[in-house]
């Protein structure tokens, strides 16, 4: 997600305000990495990310709530520092298999994943005979640890989505391109009026709310991890959902209302199993096919940038 | 708890019209997915409400990156796992059943032979046959011996520790309150297998079994789980090992240096109990008690000695380690709220209790005498359970928050504990701390479930509202 830049002056004009101070909790110098290194890749990590900020202070605040030793390390990794490698290894290799075992939950596939992730960190591939490793598109947003873990996940999601589609022989061999999304409005449901009644009152929902609803009821996570995902309290989660479902009910039926059902009507319409109903918008899910997410080419693209 | 709620919630959630979750799947995607960078920084919340809107409007309609979202969620539970099977060897229900039928079977035989000496004592008298009167009472000596014998070997402490147990309650009631049990920590999981097993070390397991009972706040019989479950029989090399940390423990704590009100010391033993400043004389007390008795060379074996060695010098160079400031400690936060910490990579988890050792304001003193009047002072709310949401950690410097504004900072690796009220401008932190991120020892940015963010520059001292 690339923002769109911030006036580059603005961002370096900070980024020389804060230099000292940013130079020197990074430590840059011990992974070999010199100053004017590092306020060139703060200024790439500003233009990539300052989009969003509006005056000077949050510039300022989102500088110095990077992680700027992580970062420094992550990218004199990227640069092939010795010495940062070593840092490195020592910091985060039990870790890092450690996640991938939590996340493959299989010990030889997570092995697999790890020396996968271990080689592009490594940066196997080379462009105009440079070394691209993956470690130069952190940005030390997050922490390095949680973005390993992040690019581990990424990879396993990709991976499961590669085995899926070799089991299904006519999207591989339409590679999914073919199916774009389909459009709500091109799905009709039996009852027009239910569905549009429905995405009214989720429409209405924050988008928190929302991803609360997704996260439980389609992919089926727990309240403790829908909790974690979100930096909230379990019992926080709980709440919600079950407010979110009564209040769901009622504004539907409401907004039903307002198309012409009377309340029993309304109340039946929501107790008939969609399943039965839909059976249009079931055979048009199953079809759909979520855009190439975050493939190797993308990932590498974004490294590229890093890069430049 | 947390299970009680989720369970109430789910009842009134499957209540969810099917429609709803249809269009929910029908939402299409819309946008490039975000990168692993603003995931990341999506989980540990560290981003700013105008870029955490368009994380969670695609994290609405794209499982894939919720997927990812929650696959790279820190490994708490995994770490977690382990510990509460160890725990639950010792504190498993099986165990204390045996524990109390074992303890009401020797109370009662105890009973019984007693009555039986003394009635038999009666009747020789009565009968008046002087020879046979010292003959049977010669015989009964080892009779009664018999039974005592063991019982007296394996909990000689018995009525020693429970009576010492009744005062520290007592101490503890006259200075915290009520829910004074909560300042007590659950030892290790090596501590309490190491408990279970050791038979030459009655007095530990002891204490941990009215340990056990207080943390249940149900102090009434101090008596009554003291005896030990059978299957401490089993003695491996393992618990050979972990008995050999206790006596090392104990050891480091009856140092003359004035055990628990010396940090270092308490480091070194790798003893998780972190005790409450107010109990630092006592602990000192036990310290020299257990060093008394696990020195005591009935059943030391060379290899348990070696051990000992072997561990002592382990557990002085993690302390050297931890000292240094080096990343040895990995800390955690458990699903239920509690603290953990892990001094060998991740093998074995502690219990860290922030409160037991919190003084109340920021930055003072850690002298023992200063965190016991700081115990004394603490009031009764401040001991109502909290569970914590967020640990960051700097080498020594930990900090750790949670649920209603909760922040307590550690400058030397959590052994010791200060509670930090953040404010600026005449406003407080409120709501629950959700994330907690220190760059360094002296920059961290504190989050609150009421979206609020604040930031230090000075380790704390002082602090800006966002």
């Amino acid at each position: 997600m690339i923002m769109s830049a911030k006036p580059t002056s603005a961002v370096q004009s900070v980024v020389n305000e804060l230099l000292a101070e940013l130079h020197a909790r990074s430590g840059c110098e011990k992974f070999g990495l010199a100053r004017e290194s590092l306020a060139a890749i703060l200024c790439d990590v500003g233009a990539k990310h300052c989009g969003a900020l509006k005056s000077d202070a949050e510039v300022r605040t989102f500088f110095l709530s990077l992680r700027v030793d992580e970062l420094a390390l992550a990218r004199a990794c990227a640069a092939g520092s010795d010495p940062a490698w070593e840092v490195f290894l020592t910091r985060y290799r039990e870790k890092l298999y450690l996640s991938a075992l939590r996340i493959a939950r299989e010990d030889s596939a997570a092995r697999d994943l790890a020396d996968t992730l271990y080689a592009e960190l490594y940066g196997t591939s080379t462009r105009e005979g440079q070394r691209v490793s993956k470690l130069a598109s952190y940005s030390g947003r997050g922490s390095l640890e949680g973005w390993l873990r992040t690019v581990l996940a990424q990879e396993h999601v990709n991976r499961y989505r590669r085995t899926r589609r070799l089991v299904s022989l006519e999207e591989e061999s339409e590679d999914g391109a073919q199916f774009p999304a389909p459009e709500p409005e091109a799905v009709r449901p039996s009852d027009d009026r239910l569905a549009q009644a429905t995405d009214e009152a989720l429409a209405a929902l924050s988008a928190e709310d929302r991803t609360v609803l997704s996260a439980y009821y389609l992919d089926g996570r727990t309240l403790a991890e829908i909790a974690r995902m979100l930096g909230v309290h379990e019992s926080t989660i709980s709440r919600k959902l079950d407010k979110l479902a009564k209040s769901l009910r009622k504004q539907i039926v409401a907004a039903l209302g307002k198309r012409g059902m009377s309340r029993r009507q309304a109340e039946e319409a929501l107790e008939v199993d969609v399943r039965d109903l839909q059976v249009d918008i079931r055979r048009s899910l199953t079809q759909e096919s979520p855009p190439p997410a975050f493939s190797e080419k993308r990932a590498e693209a974004r490294v590229r940038e890093g890069e430049s | 708890m947390h299970a009680a709620l989720g369970v109430g919630g789910l009842d009134g959630m499957e209540n969810l019209p099917k429609i709803v979750r249809e269009r929910l799947k029908v939402a299409s995607i819309v946008g490039d997915h975000p990168d692993a960078d603003m995931l990341t920084a999506f989980a540990e919340r560290s981003l700013v409400e105008a870029e955490r809107g368009p994380v969670l409007e695609h994290l609405v309609r794209c499982g894939e990156c919720r997927d990812i979202v929650a696959l790279a969620l820190p490994a708490i539970e995994a770490t977690e796992a382990p510990v509460s099977l160890e725990r639950s060897k010792w504190l498993r229900w099986p165990a204390l059943r045996w524990g109390f039928a074992v303890a009401g079977l020797t109370i009662i035989a105890s009973l019984g032979i007693a009555r039986f000496q003394h009635r038999r004592r009666a009747m020789m008298a009565y009968e008046g046959a002087p020879p046979a009167a010292t003959e049977a009472r010669n015989q009964t000596l080892p009779d009664v011996g018999a039974p005592e014998v063991p019982v007296q070997q394996s909990k000689k402490l018995v009525p020693v520790v429970s009576g010492r147990t009744s005062y520290r309650e007592r101490a503890e009631r006259d200075e915290l309150g009520p829910a004074a049990p909560a300042a007590i920590v659950p030892q290790s999981a090596t501590g309490s297998a190491s408990g279970q097993a050791a038979l030459p070390q009655g007095p530990k397991r002891v204490y941990q079994a009215n340990e056990f009972q207080r943390q249940n706040a149900n102090a009434v019989s101090g008596n009554i789980a003291v005896v030990p479950p059978p299957p401490m029989a089993r003695q491996t090399g393992n618990q050979l090992v972990a008995n050999a940390r206790i006596a090392s423990s104990a050891a480091a704590e009856g140092q003359p240096s004035s055990a628990a009100a010396n940090p270092q010391s308490q480091n070194q033993s790798q003893n998780p109990d972190l005790q409450s400043a107010a109990n630092a004389e006592q602990s000192a007390n036990y310290g020299e008690e257990k060093v008394g008795r696990a020195k005591e060379p009935t059943n030391a074996t060379v290899a348990h000695s070696e051990a000992e060695k072997a561990l002592a010098g382990a557990s002085a160079a993690a302390n050297s380690e931890l000292m240094s400031s080096s990343p040895t400690a990995l800390w955690a936060i458990t699903s239920a709220g509690g603290l953990q910490r892990s001094l060998d990579q991740g093998h074995s988890w502690q219990d860290v209790n922030v409160k037991a050792s919190a003084t109340p304001a920021a930055g003072s003193g850690f002298d023992a005498e200063a965190s016991a009047t700081a115990a004394k002072v603490k009031d009764a709310t401040d001991n109502a359970f909290i569970v914590l949401r967020a640990v960051a950690a700097n080498g020594a410097e930990v900090w750790a928050g949670g649920s209603a504004a909760q922040l307590y900072h550690s400058m030397d690796a959590g052994t010791h504990w200060s509670k930090v009220v953040p404010s600026a401008g005449g406003a407080v932190l409120t709501g629950d701390v959700v994330s907690l991120e220190f760059v360094d020892a002296q920059h961290g940015r504190v989050s609150t479930s009421t979206s609020e963010v604040w930031i230090t520059g000075d380790d704390g001292a002082t602090w800006q509202k966002q």
